[in-house]
């Protein structure tokens, strides 16, 4: 499996390199972009605009053309795909006018308030076999994973929807076993807190 | 518990619950490659400025400024447009003008104050545009139209513009005036506009149009033969209203009259196209995008090489048979919810009669004259480009004669209308027709009878209505050999009534909403349907009375959004006697549940009917339906918390198929988007006896879920006895055979495995002879009970449906036309109450009734 170029921060030579790329209009630095960032911030959209695509791939679209556009603008402070998201949200404001951009939270509204009180408790009780059947739990899980960063989905989606082993997670990220560990432990915290916190305020029970 | 993301947490529960969720309740959400190819191409081409060269293509309204653009055709184009994605071709020290790019095939466009040109790829431009208050220019090249959907300030869909092929056209806002403006400069256009409130105008050939509402086709081209000058606009309304002149003086367009303007003045006015060679150069005919792939507009205006023509021989009873004056109705057969639009002519005289001009298509036709039975044909083809010449024989008929009494007290009805059904030249007739125009209508005198001079030989049905009773059907038939057939009695039902308020999406109430309220009659096939209508008042209510009992479709054809022709409908039980209540919406407070239906290659599929029922409900139907629009999106709105089977089909829910489960919840929006398969299963329903067709048979699909066949879908069986069902799943179906007509067995096919890559599956059903079972359910206290719902097992120890429903109606009688001889159990329930399972050996041709009793 070839490993896709890893972007790295503006503070990095390779990040400068990227953007020096970028700018030049090297279609190959225009691909690792994609393969980098285009999931990850589709994902971020899609459940920010009620999982319609259309929309979904207007806003995408705009905000990777801002920010090939505005790149000298990207520091290094954040990530660039937290970058890539401030974009989009930015324009999904602007673009309010033309859709119906919902908050995430309103965006998975609907759900049975029962549901969302078992599944708040991810972290402390079982999750019954019907609540994993319902759309609302699907929701909730792509949502969630939406708003982790991108190394977070990758470790997560690595681990239980590819069934890899740490070891083969961390050959994967091009990182130690140990730090591919680390990196899976915070992952998995992370999705539990956002999970619970959606769960909550969908529920109406914050 | 603490979930800092930097505390190693050893958690099984957290752990195993993740493991659950992932391999249950994850669906991975990506990017379609296509828009990830097209993205990438858009991402190198911005990158690198471009320079555009200034183009001047012709007059157009507004003032025009230079205007310096920085990566214009990606995000530039995009930010001002507000509307999805363009492919770019323009490369460092191009020029892109429209010639160039028309000449890629691609679509040219040129938005608001810009002035340079952009280029739209042919597989972009299928999808077309959304608009939002802005302008554009566009120049269509000569293979490929563009939809442009408009929308509002407020996000609700205005309508559709659709620029034609070879076409050059400006369309845009004006906020003076708040009106949407469009200007025609070359080619065609169709104009569909949704929504009340802003003008819509469109200019040409120095003519202006007003559509107050409906559709308006537009087209350029030469003057007619004989005026001279420059080219003219050509208008033809479709449906709606429109005008046309100045701010003097305007003059209303007819529908279905296309009418030649030059400088604000009509020409001519013809129904008829123009004669092929008429027009020099490009056509301009707006013809839609003629590559594979659906789900863009597909309504075509015919050319007049494309149209059909119809020559009739009449053949009367003797050779000295004089015709006389003579009407001929043509009704294009389509599919619901599009209605026929009778097409009449009237002729004088002639034995011979010539129609041109008809839309390719299926015709049921119709020739009606004074001393003659009524001449019917029905399933005429007329295929494009060529001339159908058909023989009427004309007949005297015979008489019919009969009494319209009250079913309650006995007393003739005066002023009765009574209709020979099946003569009558329309597909929709309401109730409260008074049928003056008809050969085949007429009323009853002081003492309720009536009589029909000249009715053609065979099997008709009669329609009886009054003001104050319900309606009521009956069959008869008439020989040559019986010159008179035996007098009939009508007995009017009491009526019933639906009524209800009607409320816009903000709560308001509706005035002036037109609600349907269209009878579904089990058995009938679907030339004629009944209905009763009103309109809602300044409160928003309507009434609907004089309704027959029984099922209804409930529309409100007044809400035709986002291109559909009709709005969502439910089903609505109406009992004699009763009025029923139907609010439209039914529960302000409910669920929203929005989607989208989809075909395999992702692309939106229109013009379906999306079906939701609760799940194992049986007995009176409480199915709600939407439509799905251009982009095959549907929205339910107060939907009641709960368990639902989706369907999806054709013909307002005639004929549909399972696509699944879907659960509602007690509030607020759930977005779900509906994703079809291709498998077909087709077939006919014929007679072991002479392989004659089964028409009009109820056809039931079932899907195998373990051991056993659960419901999948219905649909019927045509005038030819044939049947299909289409967005099929891979799985194991089952297909059942239910005629209407008394006598004949169900029958069941073998399996019939659907499975990828979907060729069509072809299933031909043998019916056989049988038996007719009436099943009457009666309380302990010897009352009959009304919507009990009856089950059949057969000697199998199957359970089988046997009818659409298979409960009792308003009598708490169940009729079973057809059913196989044989050994069956049969019980019946209603709530807690039941009636056990009472065995019955039938015999074929046997009529037998079965009373079952509740404890």
């Amino acid at each position: 499996m070839t490993v896709p170029e890893r972007l790295q921060p503006e503070s990095s030579p390779a990040g400068a390199a990227l953007k020096l790329r970028l700018a030049n209009g090297d279609r190959a630095a225009v691909d690792a972009l994609l393969t980098e960032h285009l999931a990850p911030l589709y994902a971020f959209v899609h459940f920010r605009v009620g999982g319609d695509r259309a929309p979904a791939e207007d806003i995408v679209q705009e905000t990777f053309l801002i920010a090939v556009r505005d790149l000298a603008r990207f520091d290094g402070r954040a990530s660039f795909h937290a970058w890539l998201c401030g974009i989009a949200r930015n324009t999904l404001r602007a673009e309010r006018r033309k859709f119906r951009p919902v908050p995430l939270a309103d965006a998975l509204s609907g759900a049975d308030p029962d549901i969302d009180a078992i599944l708040m408790d991810v972290a402390r009780e079982p999750l019954p076999d019907e609540v994993l059947e319902r759309a609302e739990t699907r929701d909730l899980v792509g949502a969630t994973l939406s708003s982790l960063p991108p190394e977070y989905q990758r470790a997560l989606t690595g681990k239980y929807v590819d069934g890899l082993s740490t070891a083969a997670l961390a050959a994967r990220e091009q990182k130690s076993a140990k730090a591919a560990e680390s990196t899976l432990t915070r992952a998995r915290n992370s999705f539990a807190r956002v999970f619970e916190l959606l769960a909550k305020r969908r529920g109406g029970l914050q | 518990m603490s979930l800092d993301p930097n505390e190693h947490v050893d958690d099984a529960v957290l752990e195993a619950n993740l493991a659950r969720l992932f391999a249950r309740a994850y669906v991975a959400v990506e990017p379609r490659p296509e828009f990830r190819a097209h993205l990438a191409q858009a991402l190198s081409a911005g990158l690198a400025i471009a320079s555009q060269a200034t183009v001047d293509v012709g007059p157009r309204s507004g003032a025009t400024r230079r205007r310096k653009l920085f990566y214009a055709a990606a995000a530039g184009l995009v930010f001002v447009l507000g509307v999805w994605f363009f492919a770019l071709r323009a490369g460092p020290g191009g020029d892109l003008t429209p010639d160039v790019i028309l000449a890629r095939g691609s679509v040219a466009l040129r938005a608001g104050e810009l002035r340079t040109w952009s280029e739209l790829a042919p597989e972009r431009a299928r999808r077309g545009l959304d608009l939002v208050r802005e302008r554009l220019e566009v120049a269509t090249p000569d293979a490929h139209a563009l939809e442009l959907r408009l929308g509002s300030a407020e996000g609700a869909p205005a309508g559709t513009i659709t620029v034609g092929t070879a076409s050059l056209m400006w369309v845009g806002h004006e906020e003076q005036g708040d009106c949407t403006r469009s200007a025609l400069y070359r080619g065609s256009a169709r104009l569909d506009r949704l929504t009340d409130g802003e003008f819509w105008l469109l200019s040409g050939a120095d003519s202006l149009v007003l559509l107050n509402s409906g559709v308006l086709t537009a087209r350029l081209a030469p003057a007619p033969d004989g005026v001279g000058g420059s080219e003219c606009l050509y208008v033809r309304l479709e449906r709606g209203a429109a005008s046309i002149g100045d701010e003097r003086e305007t003059r209303a367009l007819s529908v279905g009259v296309e009418v030649a303007l030059r400088d604000g003045r009509a020409l001519t006015a013809s129904t008829t196209l123009a004669a092929p060679g008429a027009r020099t150069g490009r056509t301009g005919a707006y013809v839609p995008s003629a590559n594979e792939g659906g789900g863009d507009t597909a309504t075509v205006e015919t050319k007049a090489d494309e149209t059909a023509r119809l020559v009739g021989t009449l053949v009367g009873a003797t050779d000295s048979t004089v015709h006389g004056d003579y009407t001929v109705t043509l009704l294009r057969r389509e599919r619901l919810p599009a209605i026929s639009t009778p097409r009449v002519q009237r002729f004088a005289g002639a034995d011979r009669f010539v129609i041109e001009a008809l839309k390719p298509g299926t015709y049921d036709i119709f020739l009606e004259g004074a001393g003659f039975a009524v001449w019917r044909a029905a399933g005429i083809e007329l295929a494009a480009s060529e001339t159908r010449e058909i023989t009427v024989t004309r007949q005297h008929g015979a008489t019919l004669a009969g009494r319209v009494v009250s079913d309650a007290t006995g007393d003739p009805i005066a002023g009765a209308v009574v209709i020979v059904e099946d003569e009558i030249p329309a597909q929709v007739i309401a109730f409260t027709a008074n049928g003056k125009d008809w050969s085949a209508a007429t009323q009853t005198g002081s003492d309720g009878t009536f009589r029909f001079e000249h009715v053609a030989p065979g099997a008709h049905t009669l329609r009886a209505t009054a003001v104050g009773h319900g309606a009521v059907w009956t069959a008869t038939s008439v020989t040559e050999a019986l010159p008179t057939a035996e007098p009939l009695e009508l007995r009017l039902p009491r009526p019933g009534s639906i009524t209800g308020a009607v409320a816009r999406d903000d709560g308001r109430p509706w005035s002036g909403a037109v609600i349907i309220a269209s009878y579904l009659r089990a058995g009938a096939d679907a030339a004629h349907f009944g209905y009763g209508m009103a309109l809602a008042d300044e409160t928003g209510r309507y009434t609907i009375p004089d309704l027959p009992a029984g099922e209804f479709v409930l529309l409100n054809v007044t809400d035709a959004r986002g291109g559909r022709d009709a709005t969502g409908s439910r089903q609505v039980r109406v009992e004699a006697g009763a009025e029923t209540v139907a609010d439209i919406p039914d529960r302000a407070d409910g669920a929203v549940l929005e989607g989208r239906v989809l075909a395999q290659d992702g692309s939106g599929l229109a013009g379906l009917a999306v079906t939701l029922q609760p799940s194992g409900v049986r007995g009176p139907s409480q199915w709600r339906s939407e439509m799905t629009d251009a982009r095959g999106a549907f929205t339910f709105r107060g939907l009641p918390r709960g368990q639902y089977d989706v369907f999806v089909g054709h013909d307002l829910g005639g004929a549909f198929v399972q696509q699944g489960e879907i659960s509602i919840p007690a509030g607020g929006k759930l977005v779900h988007d509906l994703h079809l398969a291709d498998g077909l299963i087709r077939g006919s329903a014929v007679r072991r006896t002479d392989g004659s067709a089964v028409a009009g048979a109820f056809v039931l699909l079932e899907v195998q879920r373990g051991d056993t066949f659960v419901f999948a879908g219905r649909g019927s069986t045509d005038a030819a006895g044939r049947f299909s069902f289409d967005l099929l799943r891979p799985a194991t179906y089952r297909a059942s055979v239910f005629p209407s007509e008394p006598g004949l067995s169900p029958t069941v096919s073998h399996d019939l495995w659907i499975a990828r890559p979907f060729t069509p599956l072809d299933c031909d059903l043998i019916v056989e002879r049988g038996a007719v079972l009436v099943v009457r359910v009666r309380a302990a206290n010897g009352t009959f009970v009304p919507n009990a719902a009856v089950t059949f097992v057969d000697d199998a120890g199957a359970t089988r449906q046997m009818t659409a429903a298979d409960t009792t109606d308003g009598s708490g009688t169940l009729v079973v036309p057809s059913i196989r001889a044989g050994r069956w159990q049969i019980g019946a329930q209603r709530g807690d109450e039941r009636a056990q399972l009472t065995p019955i050996e039938l015999q074929v041709g046997e009529e037998r009734e079965l009373v079952l009793e509740l404890h």
